[in-house]
């Protein structure tokens, strides 16, 4: 290019090297384009995160019990020793009724009507009102009340057998309970009393677990239904977490311009780096397998990266040498605007915005009333939203920025516990995790491999769905 | 249906015209490299390039109906290109002022070796080290071929602004082509010469 300052010579000169010049757009470019020109194609990804978003409810709701909190549960022992032992909970699914206001039910094989109930006060008063009471493991035998003034029975006969006021426990026969049955079934009988019925009724009906249980304490129990084991529950969570990275692999040299030049063996250069505090968060369901095992999905986004330490330089051509998939060495140019420094003043910082769809497994290793200890193992599979890349330039001294490096979709393990602590509705869970991604940060053409290491402390709630 | 990559450039612009999604497609593939480069020559960075360049596409693929067949199909997505890297520019900045005269012996940069197989990267490079009216202006002038009353209605400056922006553009980056070791250093002093002839 000597002798070109002839101004036509100058200018041609230039006009050529430009037109030679050329670059590879991001993918994103057409993919905006695209978008633009054909706006309906948005809607089958749009389409397809719905319908996950709508499984995983879906999931969620239909392996949970629909049963009201509200239903007694009436259990019939129909053994003797269960008879005898008034704390044995053995219970005989055959002989589970529920028992809901409004409607006709099962009890012990008979039909009552069990919207023929009194608010509690208003039996508790009767019960009052009638204040005897029976030693303590008085056996009542109603069928013989039953039959006493010709199926005609007092209200202290019956009901004043567990004296609520008392707290005796009375025991009822399984004979007795038949005729306490039959006196239910016949109900319209105008010789027994409004009030009988009533107090009854309210005793089967209604949700009073105490005294439901004092009425029929040995043979019948009533027992308030515990919430049934949840399938599936929902967790909001937030990680706060620092990041490390750790770099394999050596830069490579720049290819020579005549083949016949000897390559200068490949250097390696070291960069200094400092970690990151970054952040996660997002939402998991956790649906249960087995007992103690839980499969786990959700939605998960999160920032990460480190800090380079660098100084300012002044702006200036690099070049970074890449190796494509046949194997053959290419470099690209950059501008640089930052050395390698050990000491520098200047931290850049390499990040990326991730989201990420986990799938993975919580196994329960311990398990008390409030308190469970599990361990969680997942995959992330995660799409880069947002990154900044800088990397060392192939002489080892500069960075230089290439952000469509990156490898746009990406790979995470998983590894922590959790400690979920139950309160009242929700459960606080707390644990420690670790996340590698398991695939390099760039692509493959760069020759260096670079992985980060973030270490957590996960804080979240979790509630049954 | 004929694959996008052995389309002829009619068959593109027919495709395109018809709104066919593969015929964009096959042109965006065909023009966007060297589009790129053309916007990366005004653009501060490549990450505004590619918006100058997505926005280009979309005025061409808007506009083709417009598109007579006279001349380079080619040409014509250039001109699209730059006027829309002009639009952009003017958004932030104006070009009547007063840019303030910038040696390149007051630059230092690092010399090192530069393969020759660079070059044509090298050479825009060193164009964009220049000042952003300086730049605009060689761009207009010396690359897309603008004359100076051209560029001036494009910029909304004086003709003579042109020139003269274009001189000291042109002295800037010779200096920093003999610095960067792509242009050799002549034996006599660099005889400057005012743009139009």
């Amino acid at each position: 290019m000597e002798s070109r300052f002839d101004t036509n010579d100058f200018e041609r000169s230039l006009r050529e090297q430009a037109d030679k010049f050329y670059l590879i757009p991001s993918e994103r470019v057409w993919k905006s384009i695209y978008n633009d020109l054909h706006p309906g194609s948005k809607w089958p990804s749009l389409g397809v995160g719905i319908i996950l978003l709508i499984s995983l409810f879906w999931i969620g709701n239909t392996h949970t019990s629909t049963v009201n909190p509200n239903t007694l549960r009436v259990v019939q022992k129909n053994s003797a020793s269960a008879y005898k032992d008034e704390s044995a909970t053995a219970i005989s699914s055959s002989s589970t009724v529920h028992l809901q206001p409004g409607t006709v039910q099962q009890f012990n094989n008979q039909k009552i009507v069990a919207e023929q109930t009194v608010s509690l006060p208003i039996a508790a008063k009767i019960l009052k009102r009638n204040n005897e009471s029976l030693p303590e493991g008085t056996v009542l035998d109603a069928g013989n009340v039953g039959s006493q003034n010709n199926q005609s029975l007092s209200l202290q006969q019956v009901i004043n057998i567990p004296a609520l006021s008392t707290g005796i426990h009375a025991r009822i026969s399984p004979k007795s309970l038949a005729d306490v049955n039959k006196i239910l079934n016949r109900r319209s009988n105008p010789e027994m009393s409004d009030q009988l019925q009533k107090v009854i009724s309210t005793f089967v009906s209604r949700g009073a677990e105490t005294e439901s249980e004092r009425f029929l304490p040995a043979k019948t129990q009533v027992v308030k239904s515990k919430k049934t084991k949840r399938k599936a529950d929902w967790a909001l969570f937030v990680t706060p977490q620092r990041s490390y990275v750790h770099f394999k692999g050596t830069n490579l040299n720049e290819p020579p311009v005549q083949s016949l030049v000897a390559t200068s063996p490949n250097t390696v250069h070291k960069m200094n780096t400092t970690g990151r505090f970054g952040l996660q968060a997002g939402v998991d369901v956790n649906y249960k397998l087995t007992r103690s095992i839980d499969f786990t999905s959700g939605f998960h986004l999160s920032y990460n990266g480190y800090n380079i330490i660098a100084e300012l330089a002044h702006p200036s051509l690099a070049s970074v040498t890449f190796r494509d998939s046949k194997g053959n060495l290419f470099t690209k140019n950059y501008m640089s605007y930052y050395g390698n420094s050990n000491n520098g003043s200047l931290k850049i910082t390499n990040y990326n915005m991730q989201f990420a769809i986990p799938v993975g497994l919580q196994w329960t290793l311990f398990e008390e009333d409030n308190v469970k200890v599990s361990v969680v193992s997942t995959v992330e599979p995660y799409l880069v939203l947002g990154s900044q890349a800088y990397i060392l330039a192939g002489d080892g001294k500069k960075f230089v920025n290439d952000p469509d490096l990156i490898r746009r979709v990406n790979l995470n393990g998983t590894f922590g516990s959790v400690v979920t602590f139950s309160s009242h509705k929700i459960n606080w869970n707390i644990g420690p995790s670790i996340r590698y991604q398991v695939l390099s940060t760039y692509q493959n053409i760069y020759p260096i491999r670079e992985h980060l290491i973030n270490y957590g402390l996960r804080i979240g709630i979790s509630k049954p769905m | 249906m004929v694959k996008p990559s052995q389309m002829t450039e009619d068959q593109i612009i027919q495709g395109c015209r018809e709104n066919q999604a593969h015929a964009q497609e096959a042109m965006y593939a065909k023009f966007s490299p060297h589009m790129l480069g053309v916007c990366y020559r005004y653009a501060k960075n490549k990450e505004d390039a590619e918006d100058m360049l997505q926005e280009g596409f979309m005025k061409v693929f808007g506009q083709i109906h417009q598109f007579k067949g006279e001349g380079s199909f080619e040409g014509w997505v250039r001109r699209i290109m730059v006027h829309t890297c002009i639009n952009q520019l003017k958004k932030h900045k104006k070009f009547n002022e007063s840019v303030p005269l910038v040696h390149a012996s007051d630059l230092s940069f690092k010399d090192y070796n530069i393969p020759s197989l660079l070059q044509a990267k090298q050479v825009v490079e060193c164009i964009r080290l220049l000042p952003l009216g300086y730049r605009t202006v060689l761009n207009l002038y010396a690359i897309e071929g603008f004359s100076h009353r051209e560029v001036g209605e494009i910029l909304d400056i004086e003709e003579s602004t042109s020139r003269s922006q274009y001189t000291r553009a042109k002295a800037l980056l010779e200096e920093i082509l003999i610095k960067k070791k792509i242009l050799a250093k002549p034996h006599e002093k660099l005889k400057l010469v005012s743009g139009e002839h």
